[in-house]
């Protein structure tokens, strides 16, 4: 009888414990639970109505939405059928994001590493460049529309080179010069990831780049050798974020042009999808099939980025080579 | 306190919870709401009605509908609960929406090319009972749009048509006699070329046509439009005795020769004739566009009529006739209103539909110039056409009038009585800028896609 008494005052501590610990958790289910309930109303489920929308064939009648199940043919046309309209948006919609982040990563690494320098103006610089990223898609893409308009509707830069004796450019008309409006507008407007990129400067150990200093390394070196390997992680981050919203450019597009023109060059992936499942009629079913094959076409993107993450992991045996080799 | 912090932790969640549920099932609540006051109601007694209406406006057309509304429910009791939207294509998207969800409204405003679309889909009310009746006088032909079983299924509430604009100091400056206001005396096709050229000036003050020209350093043009929208360049096919498909919606006239050369006639205008600037510069139609384009370097401007109401007050602007090829003509286009056949209140929502397509009950708006009547007696009657004419331009008045009164010159938008319009335009206009930016022939571009377009036509069919 002591002896049972005995082990149930040991217990009671663990029993409280784990009581204590599973309200601890009912706590952070139901803190978590609008996001989760969130992320399962507003994004799975749409998700998973998409999935069995693409292998259907949709109308309404009388009111009513009507599926008929046609299997695998809405990805068939997606691939097959020459009116498909998906491949040659599925293309500009690529070759833009490539290029866009490739710009987009290189202006804002040479822009930070500029900024985090001390100079007289810093902050207020800084604010410059972050401030066009806090202004809407939408007002941003009509200012530049205005600027880049023609002369005699007002466009200030055609004006201007016309006032200069120069030929106005087509900027919105031209396949190649709206690729160049478009990445000039994405340059404008990646505040954001020239923020990330100095916060993660700040991290750049400040002894090591002295050390290469005094050793008579340059700023390349310093670079190379400290700098890269300490942001090569939110570089990765940085790089994905900015795959997955090139490829999701829309505003631009729709302001800018119609219907992808001009040549269809802006006919983007989703435009496209938006314009087969809201402005069409009959074609909900195919464009769930198209954002199907987009999703998976990103997620190989991401996974084929996330195979070459080991190069940009950050190298954080640079200072004990370095102590080693003492 | 311990007991207390937990009290409190599982306190907001709750909220919080709550919160975020009642943020996704708000409207649905309001909505089944206000539908099971509609259903407990005895339908009779008309003030405890709602009906619900959508619309697209800015901030005077809201004005002016809801004091429109206000009238209508001190006559009859029945209250109308007026949601606007903007005028674009947000609106289609929403309406598409509240189908989704079971929600659409008693009436509604809709786009020209997505009636057929709905109408496909079964949810648009036959109104031809109401035409029959008397209880909506006859309207114009050119906005009567009937389904294809021929049952009317909407009227336009304005007959907007497609005007050419003008600024009287350029063509003064340039010593050209304005552009004509009588259909009769349209310009024929050369002529607008020779004077849209004598408008066009570079830096160094030549104009097109002159040897020493240079197109590249264009100031100003002869004319400007919005090139790339097809409803503001088929009139040019059917000037040329062409077309897109015939009113009777059974022949497909856009692959005629004639109409390929009407569409060719507007690209070289850009291309050839250098009148005026790229296609995509002059996309946006909206209100105010033309008058900012003849504001700055357009002579003319070719647009539509909603655009009169932005100009009282500005004596510079006229309004003229298009030029000719063939023969003279206009297309016309205007937002119908519909009925849903799902509202619960079909008598009730006819009846505001009858009042809201009275032009009597839009006179503001039509005196503004931003709407034209939509009633033939309206422009025959002297007293009728003084009630909506006082503050628009004579000029615009002469023009609009000679349209209206001058058989066959306002050709209706295909828009309107062809099924497969919404996919077979989509398709044009994916190619109809290769033609405007000079890349390929309008024939070629004709060629290649016409085939695809014309069976889209002939499948009778939306959503096919």
């Amino acid at each position: 009888m002591q002896m049972e008494t005995e082990i149930k005052k040991r217990n009671l501590p663990v029993k409280r414990q784990m009581r204590g610990a599973r309200k601890e958790a009912l706590a952070g289910y139901l803190f978590a639970a609008p996001a989760i309930l969130g992320f399962l109303i507003l994004t799975l489920y749409p998700m998973l109505a998409s999935l069995v929308y693409s292998f259907h064939k949709i109308t309404i009648v009388k009111g009513a939405q009507v599926m008929k199940w046609i299997g695998l043919d809405n990805f068939k046309y997606i691939f097959s059928n020459p009116n498909s309209e998906f491949q040659k948006s599925m293309t500009v919609t690529l070759v833009y994001s490539f290029i866009n982040v490739i710009l987009v990563i290189t202006f804002c690494l040479i822009i930070s590493l500029l900024l985090n320098r001390k100079f007289i103006g810093r902050n207020l610089l800084r604010g410059v460049f972050f401030l066009p990223s806090v202004i809407p898609m939408l007002a941003t893409t009509i200012v530049w529309q205005m600027l880049l308009q023609n002369q005699a509707k007002g466009g200030l830069i055609n004006w201007l080179l016309l006032k200069l004796g120069t030929t106005p450019i087509d900027f919105l008309n031209d396949p190649y010069h709206i690729f160049g409006t478009l990445f000039l507008m994405s340059l404008w407007t990646c505040g954001g990831t020239i923020v990330v990129f100095i916060a993660t400067l700040q991290d750049v150990p400040g002894e090591l780049l002295e050390a290469i200093e005094m050793d008579g390394g340059n700023a390349w070196h310093k670079f190379q050798k400290v700098t890269y390997p300490t942001i090569k992680p939110v570089l990765f981050f940085q790089l994905i974020m900015c795959m997955m919203t090139s490829i999701q450019i829309y505003t631009q597009s729709v302001v800018l042009s119609r219907n992808g023109a001009p040549d269809r060059m802006t006919y983007f992936i989703n435009v496209m999808i938006y314009d087969h499942s809201f402005v069409q009629t009959g074609m909900r079913g195919l464009a769930s099939a198209e954002a199907w094959v987009v999703f998976v076409v990103t997620l190989l993107i991401t996974t084929v980025l996330f195979y070459f993450q080991g190069a940009l992991k950050r190298d954080d045996s640079m200072g004990k080579k370095r102590r080693g080799r003492r | 306190m311990n007991g207390f912090k937990k009290m409190v932790t599982v306190a907001l969640c709750v909220t919080l919870l709550g919160l975020a549920l009642a943020g996704c099932g708000s409207s649905s609540d309001k909505n089944s709401k206000t539908d099971k006051t509609v259903n407990s109601t005895n339908d009779k007694d008309t003030s405890e009605i709602t009906l619900e209406l959508l619309y697209w406006g800015d901030d005077v057309q809201k004005r002016l509908v809801e004091e429109a509304l206000a009238r209508y429910t001190a006559d009859t009791g029945v209250k109308v609960n007026a949601q606007v939207l903007p005028a674009d294509g947000t609106f289609d998207t929403f309406i598409q929406t509240r189908l989704e969800s079971k929600q659409l409204p008693d009436i509604s405003y809709m786009g020209e090319a997505d009636i057929q679309k709905y109408n496909e889909m079964g949810i648009l009310a036959d109104i031809s009972d109401m035409l029959d009746n008397g209880s909506i006088p006859a309207k114009l032909d050119a906005i009567t749009i009937h389904s294809p079983d021929n049952k009317v299924i909407g009227v336009g509430l304005s007959n907007q048509l497609e005007l050419m604009f003008y600024s009287k100091s350029k063509f003064d400056a340039a010593g050209i006699p304005y552009p004509p206001s009588k259909v009769e005396e349209a310009w024929d096709w050369p002529t607008f070329v020779k004077n849209a050229q004598l408008l066009t000036t570079d830096t160094k003050g030549n104009h097109a046509g002159d040897p020493a020209f240079n197109a590249d350093l264009t100031e100003n043009y002869g004319v400007g439009f919005t090139a790339g929208r097809e409803f503001h360049h088929f009139w040019a096919a059917y000037a040329n005795g062409g077309g897109v498909v015939s009113p009777d919606g059974k022949q497909f006239l856009w692959d005629s020769d004639k109409s390929v050369q009407g569409i060719q006639n507007i690209a070289d205008l850009i291309q050839k004739d250098k009148v005026t600037s790229s296609f995509s510069y002059t996309w946006n139609s909206g209100i105010g566009s033309a008058i900012d384009a003849l504001a700055g370097g357009y002579a003319m401007v070719i647009s539509g009529s909603w655009d009169l109401a932005n100009i009282n007050g500005n004596d510079d602007i006229g309004v003229g006739v298009l030029p000719k090829m063939e023969k003279a003509v206009t297309m016309n286009c205007g937002a119908p209103l519909v009925v849903y056949n799902t509202s619960k209140h079909i008598e009730e929502a006819k009846k505001l539909y009858a009042y809201l397509v009275n032009p009597e009950n839009s006179l503001d708006l039509l005196k503004s110039g931003a709407w034209l009547p939509n009633q033939a007696d309206w422009y025959t009657e002297p007293t009728l056409i003084d009630k909506w004419t006082s503050d628009i331009p004579v000029s615009a008045k002469e023009t609009i009038l000679s349209y209206s009164n001058t058989k066959d010159a306002i050709v209706q938008w295909p828009a309107y009585y062809v099924p497969a319009y919404i996919k077979m335009n989509t398709k044009y206009e994916q190619n109809i800028d290769q033609v405007l930016a000079g890349k390929k022939s309008a024939q070629a571009m004709f060629d290649e896609t016409m085939p695809s377009i014309k069976q889209l036509w002939e499948s009778g069919s939306v959503s096919e």
